[in-house]
């Protein structure tokens, strides 16, 4: 673009140099904002929980002790426990999408008398707090037995989230409803024309929201704490917190280890699905 | 011709419902239901150990006033979830916001500088708070290590001053990343030609900022802060697993919870009232938060 470089005032050096000042800028943020993750990785193999407290401090390891994730993983009794959250995870996340599909499907392409009521509805529950619901929920699961089961976190997972809808919805205001019109006259139905016409096109936000939702899950201390409280079926959120003794106190190497074997799944997830991720926090901001 | 599109009408409509029923069944019975017995339990004294056994005792407004009358714990946690809300949302937005405009900057790396910011949001809530007490909490933490290194020793995080800050500051670190990446996809949504206008009018970067971008980014700023507000209301576990329930920190929703499950003394009828103020301030600053942005905010159509 010849013509804007003509009126571009700034000279090469000045420019030079504003690049040179954001670079220095964000590599300090970048390194503030990750040392504490890096530290924890570190502090995992130190070799006694005493050596993480030397003073000076000691950041890396004399001798790196790899056993303390063996520990962590006997303490956390991860196996079980990682189980337990996948569990949670695969179910949630599929009953969640289903639900949230479908919903999504019937407030974008069909009209109906209350419908613009139904959808205020839905969107103003995202400003309902849990502590309303959660104090009768928890009495009426007690009623009915659902108390020391997962079910209390999974059945309402079947309506879909009022988030995952929302974004489903745009997301399908945005297909071509020439395509539904097509595949009608080929004679699907109206499930027909989501299945093999709307789902096929809509795999990018599919993508987003099942790693919002296994974050989401994968991370949730609150439903766990309250309904989860057998050992039997501890989310790893929970079993973190194996390692205190009675009197409170902690190895804190081998915490550090659980923690850092918390985090390495998401990790995984977020680095193979990095582009489904970022797209999907982009669109968030989504121009309504 | 007219019968038939009538016809058309209502089976678009029963299909509506079809597809919508999922949510509806549910909302039905795991929300409204609850909210209706939470909202007839705010009126009484109901206890969870006998909700089943003893009827539960009406008791007209005594919950509500007891709450704004003698209940200071639960006064003095709303100034604290008010003061840690704001804090947040106010720091966490600017921040983001900042790193954003430095890295919508042409540098070198950005992707990665972006995965580094991005990349405390990835530690799971449990494993960030126990990463933060063992690195401030502690006698011999490494900041406190490098506190004592600048002249400060022996600053005690959890001092009633300090207690929140400490806690706001943490959660401002840990939620950073999402907010940045949307002010983000914001910024890069400004068209260059508006940038390159300006320029060749004359205009220096603080104009541009002010004049173009912030306006265009309304719509993102409007999106993060609403969504920050109603869940900074009602944080929970980033505040209770970091200092447990220390007065100088405890928030609305852990107060809630406390008397939700306290045995003795308090009641899920009291909670639940306190659960309905909850409620009520969240709609009330989210209202009024509309109220004042609903105008200024630049819409992409118009």
């Amino acid at each position: 673009m010849p013509t804007n470089e003509k009126v571009r005032r700034r000279t090469p050096l000045r420019k030079l140099a504003g690049g040179i000042v954001c670079f220095v800028v964000a590599l300090v943020c970048a390194v503030l904002f990750c040392l504490p993750f890096l530290y924890m990785i570190l502090c995992s193999f130190q070799p006694e929980s005493a050596d993480i407290f030397e003073w000076p401090p000691q950041v890396f390891p004399h001798v790196w002790r790899f056993a303390n994730y063996a520990d962590a993983f006997v303490t956390m009794n991860f196996l079980r426990a990682f189980g337990n959250t996948m569990l949670l995870v695969v179910s949630v996340m599929t009953l969640s999408i289903v639900g949230s599909v479908l919903v999504a499907y019937g407030f974008a392409r069909f009209n109906a008398p209350g419908k613009n009521f139904f959808f205020g509805l839905l969107l103003s529950t995202m400003m309902l707090p849990w502590v309303i619901t959660m104090i009768p929920s928890f009495a009426i699961y007690r009623f009915i037995g659902w108390i020391g089961t997962r079910l209390p976190l999974i059945v309402p997972a079947i309506g879909g989230s009022a988030f995952n809808i929302f974004m489903i919805r745009s997301f399908m205001q945005g297909i071509p409803k020439d395509l539904d019109e097509a595949a009608k006259i080929d004679g699907c139905g109206s499930f027909g024309i989501l299945w093999r016409v709307l789902l096929p096109n809509m795999m990018p936000v599919l993508a987003t929201l099942l790693v919002f939702s296994f974050t989401n899950v994968w991370n949730d201390y609150v439903g766990p704490s309250i309904y989860l409280l057998d050992p039997k079926l501890q989310t790893l959120s929970l079993s973190l917190y194996n390692f205190q003794d009675p009197a409170g106190n902690m190895e804190w190497n081998k915490v550090m280890a659980g923690c850092t074997m918390f985090t390495l799944p998401m990790l995984v997830v977020l680095f193979s699905a990095q582009n489904a991720f970022v797209r999907g926090i982009v669109a968030t901001g989504i121009k309504e | 011709m007219k019968k038939r599109r009538t016809r058309q009408a209502a089976i678009e409509a029963r299909q509506f419902y079809l597809y919508i029923s999922p949510w509806i069944i549910v909302f039905l019975l795991f929300t409204i239901v609850p909210m209706a017995f939470s909202f007839v339990m705010s009126f009484t004294s109901a206890k969870i150990a006998t909700l089943t056994t003893r009827p539960m005792q009406f008791v007209a407004f005594e919950n509500y006033k007891r709450i704004f009358t003698s209940d200071t714990r639960f006064l003095r946690s709303i100034g604290n979830t008010l003061l840690y809300s704001f804090g947040r949302v106010f720091f966490g937005t600017l921040f983001a916001l900042l790193l954003a405009l430095l890295l919508n900057a042409k540098i070198k790396g950005r992707k990665i500088f972006r995965t580094l910011i991005y990349s405390p949001a990835v530690i799971p809530i449990v494993g960030s708070t126990l990463l933060w007490k063992l690195m401030i909490f502690q006698d011999h933490s490494i900041i406190n290590f490098f506190l004592t290194k600048l002249g400060l020793s022996g600053v005690n995080f959890l001092s009633p001053q300090l207690a929140l800050l400490t806690v706001t500051a943490i959660n401002i670190w840990a939620g950073l990343g999402p907010t940045m990446l949307i002010l983000l996809a914001g910024l890069q949504d400004v068209p260059q030609d508006l940038l390159d206008a300006a320029d060749l009018d004359g205009a220096n970067a603080f104009v541009k900022f002010f004049r173009i971008i912030l306006p265009m980014l309304s719509q993102s700023l409007f999106f993060v802060v609403t969504t920050g507000l109603i869940g900074a209301f009602q944080v929970y576990a980033e505040v209770k697993l970091l200092v447990g329930d220390n007065r100088e920190t405890v928030t609305m929703t852990m107060q809630v919870v406390a008397n939700a499950f306290a045995l003795d003394e308090y009641s899920i009828g009291y909670a639940s009232a306190q659960g309905w103020i909850v409620f009520a301030i969240t709609l009330i600053f989210t209202a009024v938060f509309f109220g004042v942005t609903g105008r200024r905010r630049y819409r992409a159509d118009e």
